[in-house]
């Protein structure tokens, strides 16, 4: 073959360089112009696809939701909470099979090495805990299971000793707030006389097992020997330090007639020990739904109905965050919503969603998501 | 371009009288915007420092309104006093942090951080620990009846070692080094819940997985909450069983004269603690618009200051030091340019110049270090006098033009990050104007010493053939050593504080052009075995091809990158047949291309109809919220906010109307991959297209000074061989690179593309992508194109 030593240059070409410009400049400017028109005549921001023509959940989080459930990766427990499985599963089960004895003793909770395991799960794992979507679908179920348990306090002082109330649960502090969760029940509203006002635990921290609640009432000097005081109670059967129970009636619902076992409160005649600083009051918190009229579905897009779980697409108007009491938004203790188009979401996902680090892999090994305040370029 | 379209002497005479009018009106133009900007600002007034009157035995929570901090809670920290008048400091937040840098110390540390020492206990949730040993390097906790022990790397129990938590190549390699030498390993902290025990968790029954870590301290190791940590959870219990028992979200920390903290992001510093409390604000702290409703009042005191554009605030002594050293500059350049008029020789002249460049450089990378501490408008100012020097330098018609549409986008860049840090509530985003504008500067600066340095020194040779290849491998084996290093020790985010994959790309298009330059060499086009054919040296491109795309796809996750590297690839093949010497490769070749973007397009159609179709271990969500944004809330949550901003602004944008910025700042990383929508929001879809058609001729212009390399003959004595052609194809690869960027950003931007996370060029604030990749090509681009105007073939 001849050698050919140079590539081509074609000298003597016309010049082509403004042209070339021009068109280019051209090409860009019409093909911006065309996406731009196209977003500014939408209607809204996004297309709206034609309505689906089935039931089945479109939304990601739904479906997620569904389908987690579906593959064991949720489950309803029986005090009507939700259990999510554990971030670090996937490393678990990985343990499981190559090092049994690196594992930590298991609790009383459910078995989430037991049952089957395949990629679709493995799938649905990876998004539940390290996906925008996942992160939404635990936010509402921690908001789903915090109004799954009911425990509140209310006391009058017959010898007009003030005081304060604090709670914990196995030492996480409780928050208590006076605001009843919805309308009074005619029980709770029969009470006549200087009653002070409900302090109700505003929200359960997540823990997986479920100790007594822990309501302690400091006076601001230490009692007298004699002082009473009354306390009405939800939840289950007290126990009392630090004053003598002089009477303890169980109360029901409805039933005029309370047997021990269908009590949802108790109302409680206490006389102060000399010199007691405190007391200090032990009960086991409610379930939710032993009191169907202050269970508070309709704050989170899960809902409960018999038995089963379903999730609310955001378009039901009960989903509003409008009817969250004010104190629970305040707080950022419930994930706030905000509106956008048609879906919403909550506040803290605005920062992080971009930032989200997935760094399962194919693993999934870790919990973290770790979140970067921003991208150095 | 030919000679026939360089017009003769006497047009050209005529022209560049015009055209330094026209080019000084264009260097004015965004310099005029910027200014405008800086007049048009809101009447910010920034707190400068809090003052907080408490009485002994006194508390005071404060927060989101108090410290002026917008990150913080609304009830985020509870500063109180004892007894003796001394002031504490404590965390009220459930699950932000404080951090805590008492004047001693050099790192800021959490003020919910325990110290462990022998013979203390604690308890996470009801499992109760007991510290036997706590060293540098050694812990040493039982819990009922087990035995841990951890260095601070790898923890043991009952003695044995434990493995890896992840069984990846990364864990495997960190765990090989740690174990070759214990000093160089890795500290990292030991994770407290979970159900596993492996090498730096510690399982936990009931407790969730990262519940409390470990940390390594200087003296030995400290407990802290871990990430799924919450005040509100599971408790963490220090000195239990003592009187002292506590849990750890209660703790606090003095507070002394010179301590620093910072509060949601917000970093304040303590003044003096008696007879009250004075913290001054040292950054990122929220303003308030002067002859707004004033706010609430509350216990703080504060005192205000307008922001600093061009002086310095009294309590910034790296403005000082850099003023002084500014001034310093300019009285020795003009003491220079007045003494040494027509006595000194030019090489003096040169080294001088030499020297001024490359003092600004400094002041510029000092700026940028501390971009929060000097006044607004310095690095824009240096930035803008580099451009203004480059500009007045470069004598090519086609230099000239690079140089102005260079001017306009970097300018305009500029001015829209100036507007973005200015028309912000919170004070901290001039940084990202501010610190692209002196790494810009710097960049500028920096080669103008080189080229007065360069000149100073001649006659030195044009570096050979030889050189520049041993460079260029050089330059590769930097870049995958810089690759590696960001693997094993940093993230997705960088390295060591930059993108040490900017560099690669770089290194990359120089690299496939060598190749192509052998390619073109060869004595035999077209497939053959014969050994002439260097095959071996096409392996170094490919090898660094590889590299990054596993890069992009293993540690990144992402596939954007390659969707670049096919544009560029693209490009390049298109570069390369279409110079080629024998007319059936140049036609069937280009054909073949055209067929395959085609075929490219319908693919990208048939994925938009069925996004299942690509099973992506990774970001598969992406694909599909870009196929169905409605059904994709979360996964598709930037773009819908980017839309909703886009169309707020409309075709004329807000900024004309409102100076500040609003709703648009709410847009996740609106600063550097989401900046068009800024821009779109502000200045309106107009500006998006004036931009667009800037960005179009810049890649033409760099396309045509790379056609006009290729065109030198090899052996006019005055270039080394083949240099002309290694220049086009480097050329041809950058601008292709720098077309996919801009195409890649709007897409992200407008929805039209699944994907993310690729700046706009000269736009967002991405000081690596700037300074290791547009400004090198640029700087390439020049070089070239003013060589081969001194030397006009």
């Amino acid at each position: 073959m001849e050698p050919i030593p140079k590539l081509n240059r074609a000298g003597g070409r016309r010049p082509i360089g403004p042209l070339l410009v021009a068109l280019a400049a051209m090409a860009g400017v019409g093909l911006l112009q065309r996406q731009l028109a196209a977003i500014y005549a939408r209607p809204s921001a996004v297309a709206k696809p034609a309505d689906a023509p089935d039931h089945a959940p479109r939304r990601e989080d739904a479906k997620l939701f569904a389908r987690a459930i579906d593959g064991g990766l949720l489950r309803l427990e029986a005090d009507g909470r939700i259990a999510v499985a554990p971030a670090d599963l996937l490393l678990r089960r990985a343990y499981a099979r190559a090092y049994p004895d690196l594992l930590a003793p298991r609790s009383d909770g459910p078995d989430w090495l037991a049952g089957v395991w395949d990629s679709e799960r493995r799938r649905l794992h990876q998004a539940l805990h390290f996906s925008a979507a996942g992160r939404y679908v635990r936010q509402q179920i921690e908001a789903f299971n915090a109004r799954q348990l009911l425990a509140a306090i209310r006391w009058r002082s017959d010898a007009g000793l003030p005081g304060a109330w604090t709670a914990d649960w196995s030492g996480a502090p409780l928050t208590l707030t006076a605001a009843l969760p919805s309308p009074n029940p005619p029980f709770l509203s029969e009470l006549s006389g200087n009653w002070q006002p409900w302090q109700w635990v505003a929200r359960w921290p997540a823990l997986e097992n479920r100790p007594p609640v822990r309501f302690r009432l400091t006076p601001p000097r230490p009692a007298r020997a004699g002082e009473r005081l009354e306390l009405l109670l939800i939840g289950g059967a007290p126990d009392v330090q630090g004053a003598t129970v002089l009477a303890s009636e169980p109360q029901c619902r409805e039933a005029r007639f309370c047997a021990e076992s269908d009590a949802v409160a108790h109302r409680l005649s206490l006389e102060w020990r000399d010199g007691s600083a405190g007391l200090t009051i032990l009960c086991a918190p409610l379930s939710a739904s032993r009191l169907p009229e202050l269970w508070r579905q309709e704050l989170t897009q899960i809902r409960r109905e018999d038995g089963r779980l379903l999730w609310r697409e955001p378009s039901d108007p009960g989903a509003s965050a409008a009817r969250l009491p004010a104190t629970e938004r305040e707080a950022g203790h419930f994930p706030g919503f905000e509106e956008f188009g048609n879906a919403r979401f909550s506040v803290g996902e605005v920062l992080d969603v971009a930032a989200l680090k997935l760094e399962g892999s194919a693993d999934g090994l870790t919990a973290a998501s770790v979140l970067t305040p921003w991208k150095r370029r | 371009m030919t000679r026939s379209s360089i017009p003769g002497p006497p047009l050209r005479e005529r022209l560049a009288v015009t055209g330094d009018t026209w080019w000084l009106a264009i260097w004015l133009l965004p310099l005029l915007g910027m200014l405008w900007t800086a007049y048009r600002a809101p009447p910010w007034l920034e707190p400068r420092r809090l003052t907080v009157e408490l009485e002994v035995g006194q508390s005071l929570a404060l927060g989101r309104e108090a410290l002026w901090s917008p990150q913080a809670d609304r009830d985020h920290v509870l500063l109180s006093r004892d007894a003796t008048g001394a002031w504490r400091l404590r965390n009220l937040s459930p699950a932000k942090q404080v951090l805590w840098q008492p004047q001693s110390e050099r790192e800021p540390r959490s003020v919910r951080l325990w110290p462990l020492v022998a013979g203390a206990g604690f308890a996470v949730g009801e499992q109760k620990f007991r510290v036997l040993a706590a060293q540098p390097r050694r812990l040493i906790l039982e819990n009922s009846g087990l035995r841990w022990e951890y260095d601070g790397a790898i923890l043991r129990k009952q003695g044995r070692w434990l493995p890896e938590c992840r069984a990846d190549w990364r864990a495997r390699w960190r765990a090989r080094f740690g174990g070759w030498s214990a000093s160089l390993a890795a500290r990292r902290p030991l994770r407290l819940g979970g159900g596993v025990y492996c090498a730096d968790r510690l399982g936990l029954t009931d407790v969730p997985v990262d519940t409390a870590s470990i940390e390594p301290t200087a003296e030995g190791f400290a407990l802290a909450p871990g990430a799924a940590g919450r005040g509100d959870g599971v408790p963490i219990i220090t000195a239990v069983g003592t009187a002292e028992a506590q849990a750890i979200w209660e703790r606090s920390v003095p507070l002394a004269t010179g301590d620093r903290l910072i509060i949601g992001r917000v970093r304040y510093q303590v003044l003096q603690t008696a007879p009250q409390l004075e913290l001054a604000v040292a950054a990122r702290a929220r303003r308030w618009l002067e002859g707004s409703a004033p706010e609430a009042a509350s216990k703080v005191k504060i005192t205000w200051a307008r922001p600093a554009w061009w002086r310095p605030s009294d309590s910034s002594p790296v403005a000082v030091r850099l003023g002084i050293l500014l001034l310093a500059v300019a009285a020795f350049s003009a003491v220079w340019a007045v003494l040494g008029r027509g006595r000194r020789s030019r090489p003096a002249i040169r080294w001088g110049w030499s020297a001024l460049a490359f003092a600004l450089a400094g002041a510029c990378l000092e700026m940028q270090r501390n971009i929060l501490a000097v006044p607004v408008l310095w690095p824009y100012l240096l930035a803008w006098l580099s451009l203004l020097v480059w500009s007045a330098a470069v004598r090519s018609l086609w230099s000239k033009g690079l140089m102005a549409v260079l001017t306009l986008l970097l300018g305009g860049g500029l001015m829209v990050l100036l507007q973005l840090g200015s028309g912000s509530v919170e004070a901290g985003w001039q940084r990202y104007g501010g610190g692209g504008a002196a790494l810009a500067g710097a960049f500028g600066w920096l080669a103008w010493a080189a080229r007065e340095a360069w000149r100073g020194l001649q006659p030195i040779p044009w570096p050979d053939e030889r050189w520049v290849w041993w460079s260029l491998r050089a330059l590769g084996a930097g870049a995958l050593a810089l690759l590696a290093a960001q693997a094993l020790a940093g993230d997705e985010g960088g390295w060591a504080g930059f993108q040490p994959f900017e560099l690669t790309k770089l290194v990359l298009v120089a690299a496939a052009a060598h190749a192509l330059t052998l390619r073109g060499r060869a004595r035999l086009h077209g497939w053959s075995y014969d050994k002439q054919a260097p095959w071996l040296r096409y392996l170094g491109p490919l090898l660094l091809l590889a590299a990054v795309c596993g890069f992009a796809l293993w540690f990144l996750h992402d596939f954007s990158p390659l969707l670049l590297l096919l544009f560029w690839g693209l490009a390049l093949a298109w570069a390369y047949v279409r110079a080629h010497p024998l007319a059936p490769w140049r036609w069937l070749g280009r054909l073949a291309l055209i067929g395959l973007v085609v075929g490219l397009g319908f693919g990208l159609r048939g994925l938009y109809q069925q996004p299942e179709a690509i099973p992506l271990p990774f970001q598969a969500d992406r694909l599909r919220a870009w196929a169905a944004p409605r059904d994709y809330p979360h996964a598709g949550y930037q773009l819908r906010r980017a839309l909703e901003a886009i169309r707020a602004g409309g075709w004329g944008g807000t900024v004309w109307r409102e100076p500040v910025n609003g709703q648009v700042m709410a847009v996740p990383v609106v600063e550097s991959d989401f900046a068009p929508t800024f821009l779109l929001n502000r200045y309106g879809g107009l500006a998006g297209l004036v931009l667009a058609a800037i960005q179009a001729a810049f890649v033409a212009l760099l396309a045509i000074i790379a056609d006009r390399a290729l065109r030198r003959p090899d052996a006019d004595g005055l270039w080394p061989t083949l240099s002309g052609r290694f220049f086009y194809f480097s050329l041809s690869g950058g601008a292709a690179l720098l077309a996919a960027h801009f195409l890649v950003s709007w897409g992200t931007n407008l929805g039209f593309l699944p994907v993310m996370g690729q700046p706009m060029s000269l736009l967002s604030a991405a000081g690596s992508h700037w300074v290791l990749f547009v400004l090198p090509i640029v700087a390439l681009a020049i070089a070239v194109e003013e060589k081969n105007h001194d030397h006009p073939f």
